[in-house]
């Protein structure tokens, strides 16, 4: 199996796996015995089983190849008891990860309330996959959610009450509330000394110093100086 | 003086029919029906950013009328046509030049306040 392409402006996806019930980061989707055991410094002397919960489970070979799509739960046992290398066609264990707790399921699909329920997280937290960039990616709960694509997942804070203001067309996510200038010049990284307008209904509203604003999303800020005068 | 397309589409959230033009070899940005500040007379008039140094001054704001405002009036003091149109510029120096249009032509509305 191929690597799964994130979605449009995300990089991949974080991995890993769970061996011996230790979870070890890794560093992609396709990876190798070798990396298995040398992260989770597995002995030479035991072999690298993927859990299928059956007692046909299948051997990684030494340096085969790992697609932990195909399953990211492992364990080890003495060479001398190893099960021979053959597939087993036994659906593997999945692990997802949420805030580095770790579940394990036999189902890659998923949706965010399922996730919620597995790892019993609290109402209004916001679920997302992790990724190798900033720009993660929120999971709604109605969204379905495949394992291939990425185990890795993270929650934050409630945002119900976050709105996005833009400040020299910089977007800044604040609470939605009164704030005096000072704080927006602040939010902005606005020097105090210059002057701070809004764009209200495409018409710019210089603000005074001692203005109040009640933001609730959506609000334009453009700071400039104010020393032009009459020559 | 240059700007981005970004510049311009900034310059939308004011006059969506911004547009940009050329006089000559330099660039002008045209700004139809740009709000003025309050009390001016006429409120609404089309504008015109001449980004580049002109006139002694670092950049000019072009309107379509000579406006009214309260209290002091503008020291009106060029009379142009650029672009195939009569335009007005009253002496306001930004003393700078390193802004981006959307600031210029707010620190060129102070003159109007």
């Amino acid at each position: 199996m191929s690597s799964v392409q994130p979605p449009s402006g995300h990089s991949l996806a974080k991995w890993f796996f769970l061996i011996d019930d230790v979870r070890v980061p890794a560093p992609r989707q396709q990876i190798s015995e070798a990396i298995v055991r040398a992260q989770a410094s597995v002995p030479a002397d035991r072999v690298i089983i993927r859990d299928q919960n059956s007692p046909s489970d299948q051997a990684i070979g030494d340096h085969a190849p790992v697609d932990l799509a195909q399953g990211n739960v492992f364990y080890t046992v003495e060479r001398c008891d190893a099960p021979p290398a053959a597939p087993c066609n036994l659906p593997p264990k999945l692990a997802f990860s949420v805030d580095d707790k770790v579940e394990e399921v036999l189902t890659g699909t998923q949706t965010g309330q399922s996730l919620f329920d597995l790892f019993a997280l609290p109402a209004g937290r916001t679920l997302f996959r992790d990724y190798e960039s900033p720009n993660d990616h929120a999971v709604s709960l109605t969204e379905s959610v495949q394992f291939a694509e990425g185990p890795v997942f993270y929650t934050r804070g409630a945002t119900v009450d976050e709105v996005e203001i833009t400040i020299d067309r910089t977007p800044h996510k604040v609470k939605a509330g009164n704030y005096s200038v000072a704080d927006l010049k602040r939010i902005g990284g606005v020097p105090a000394t210059l002057q701070l307008d809004q764009i209200v209904n495409g018409v710019i509203t210089p603000l005074p110093e001692t203005a109040t604003v009640c933001v609730e999303g959506g609000e334009v800020f453009i700071s400039h100086p104010r020393d032009a005068c009459s020559s | 003086m240059s700007y981005s397309a970004e510049d311009v589409a900034e310059l939308k959230m004011l006059c969506p029919e911004a547009a940009e033009g050329m006089e000559g070899s330099t660039p002008v940005l045209v700004l139809p029906s740009l709000v003025l500040p309050a009390g001016c007379v006429p409120p609404v008039v089309d504008a015109l950013l001449w980004l580049a140094a002109r006139d002694g001054y670092p950049s000019r704001l072009y309107l379509s009328q000579r406006v009214v405002k309260p209290g002091a009036q503008p020291n009106w003091n060029s009379d142009i046509r650029i672009l195939e149109r009569n335009w007005h510029a009253y002496s306001w120096n930004l003393n700078r030049t390193n802004l981006r249009p959307m600031q210029m032509i707010a620190e060129h509305l102070r003159g109007l306040q």
